[in-house]
């Protein structure tokens, strides 16, 4: 009897164990995922400013561009508060957290103020400031790795 | 530096630390050279109008101009001093030293045994140099500017230091005079009338002091560049470690659509003066000569090279095209590692990377130096900034040579790119 019972408990406990640790896996791919759309959003606005810059496109959405460029970058810093290594981010991120976090914020004021000197002198004062507010990088050469997997 | 020196072989000729000879002897030569080809022509290839110009300081712009340092200094070795090996075909050949020490550099040279090197490829010896020593490009240059070269060669420190001894197929010299006889031309650099000070300029400085066409003109089975085929694009191999030398290939400099077509002068001149341009970013062998060279050049004197390159005829290539199914074989590979920085488009980006269409890596005809740049990345030495450009991996260890093929193949079929498809023995040869 007392046999069977504790075969019982062991099954339920390792139950318990393994779906704690699947659903910690699932949380941890979240917050990789959570990221990566923020990482790849910023990409994506920096990726469209650069077609106007280059005179590729016609630059009536350049406000519209930095905008987003801002308000991305001011939700970037919290999605890497979970300690969560995997995708392209190097354990350094949490290692070195003062200078990471401090990197972000300063990114975040940089697009910020970028975007607003936009709004109260135009878009050519807010372009000139581009290459400096968005030094993605020199953040990516410490930070980031490339993907292993062929 | 007041070394005396020994008296050379023409003694008259000799331009060392004794002021008022030298004086009066850059006085005659630059009244010859007026003579010779006119004043403003004179003046724009470099040709020392005044007596000033030839100065240790003007010497020391021609040396930078010409890249004496990126040869004749070997890796951890003083500047100047030669020793850096050079493997041809025909076994190791190494540079030598050009500081003025007396045993071992060219101390005991007088200008005119200077002279005779650049312009002939003869030592003071008598003994004939190997066209590794580029004499058939240096050849072009003024007298004027070869004697404020000498003054400034003099000003250097004088280092002991003996490099090794060539290959054994370089003990022969006497081959060299038959070599000559076929393919060395050897004269200054002639005045076009018909074009402007800036070519002039220009070309005096590509095909003399520069000598671009050692890299990027393709050589005959003899070694010579192939005078029928200037600036197309050439081959060279480069030592990377001891006993390990990489092949690249030197871009097509021709306006042609897989040359230096796609770019402006502004462009062509902000690279060369910066290793960066929203054309393309400067990697491998070029890196020195930025470093070493263009970035210490004036902005008109840059400008001016690339105002001549640009007016270079462009190339015509029998069409290549890599078959479409090996074109798209290597499209996923793209997506996955490429696209994030160089575009779906191939266009790159302010912010990503360089762009791939049009480029004349991408496209040259030897893929060397695009397999290169895939294996280990674009190694930026730290005088150079690409600006906001990612830093492109080393793809060694994450692409195998299949998918380098693959990705290549990719590379050099779409957007326009027109070139013949990468080999698996071009990438084997790489890695």
């Amino acid at each position: 009897m007392i046999k069977q019972h504790t075969t019982k408990l062991t099954c339920a406990l390792v139950l318990v164990a393994l779906q704690a640790l699947a659903s910690a896996s699932a949380e941890n791919a979240d917050a990789i995922d959570y990221r990566q759309h923020i990482m790849n959003t910023l990409n994506e606005q920096a990726g469209a400013l650069g077609e106007i810059l280059a005179g590729a496109v016609p630059d009536d959405n350049v406000l519209a561009h930095l905008d987003a460029l801002a308000l991305t970058a001011s939700t970037a810093l919290k999605a890497f508060e979970p300690k969560v290594p995997g995708g392209q981010s190097k354990p350094e991120v949490w290692s070195n957290w003062a200078d990471f976090s401090r990197r972000m914020n300063e990114f975040a004021q940089g697009a910020a103020s970028m975007a607003k000197l936009a709004h109260e002198q135009g878009k050519e004062a807010g372009l000139a400031k581009v290459m400096d507010a968005l030094s993605c990088k020199k953040c990516h050469d410490t930070y980031r790795r490339e993907k292993q997997t062929p | 530096m007041s070394r005396h020196l020994p008296p050379g072989k023409a003694d008259t000729l000799n331009i060392g630390p004794r002021r008022e000879p030298v004086r009066t002897l850059l006085g005659l030569c630059a009244l010859t050279a007026l003579l010779a080809s006119g004043v403003g022509a004179a003046r724009a290839v470099g040709g020392a109008a005044s007596e000033m110009a030839a100065t240790p300081e003007q010497g020391r712009y021609l040396a930078a101009a010409g890249n004496c340092m990126s040869c004749h200094t070997r890796p951890g070795g003083a500047p100047f001093a030669g020793g850096l090996p050079f493997n041809t075909p025909l076994g190791t050949i190494y540079s030598s030293n050009i500081t003025p020490d007396t045993h071992t550099g060219i101390g005991a040279w007088s200008a005119a045994d200077l002279r005779l090197a650049m312009q002939r490829g003869v030592a003071r010896d008598g003994s004939h140099l190997f066209p590794a020593f580029p004499y058939p490009s240096f050849t072009k240059i003024s007298d004027a500017d070869l004697f404020a070269l000498y003054a400034y060669l003099r000003t250097l420190p004088a280092v002991r230091y003996q490099p090794p001894e060539n290959g054994l197929a370089f003990a022969m010299r006497w081959p060299m005079t038959l070599w000559n006889a076929l393919f060395f031309k050897p004269g200054r650099f002639g005045i076009s009338l018909s074009k402007s000070a800036e070519w002039n300029r220009g070309a005096y400085l590509v095909a003399g002091l520069g000598h671009c066409g050692s890299c990027h003109t393709p050589r005959n089975l003899l070694l010579a560049e192939r005078a029928d085929s200037a600036y197309y694009g050439g081959v060279l191999q480069s030592a990377v470690a001891q006993h390990q030398q990489r092949r690249w290939s030197a871009v097509d400099l021709t306006s042609s659509t897989r040359g230096l077509g796609p770019w402006s002068v502004g462009e062509l001149t902000q690279y060369l003066q910066t290793g960066v341009s929203a054309r393309a970013g400067s990697f491998g062998p070029m890196n020195e000569v930025i470093v070493n060279s263009l970035r210490l050049l004036t902005p008109q004197d840059l400008h001016a090279m690339a105002a001549y390159l640009k007016s270079l005829p462009a190339r015509t290539y029998a069409d290549q095209v890599v078959p479409g199914s090996q074109v798209s074989e290597g499209a996923p590979i793209y997506k996955a590692r490429c696209e994030k920085c160089h575009g779906r488009s191939g266009r790159g980006g302010l912010f990503s990377g360089p762009p791939l269409a049009g480029s004349a890596v991408v496209q040259a005809e030897d893929p060397a130096s695009l397999i290169n740049v895939i294996l280990y990345g674009p190694v930026i030495p730290k005088e150079i900034s690409l600006g906001e450009w990612e830093t492109m991996p080393a793809y060694a260890r994450i692409l195998n040579d299949a998918q380098i093929q693959a990705v290549g193949n990719y590379l050099r079929g779409s957007w326009g790119n027109r070139a013949g498809a990468v080999s698996s023995q071009s990438v084997a040869a790489q890695r």
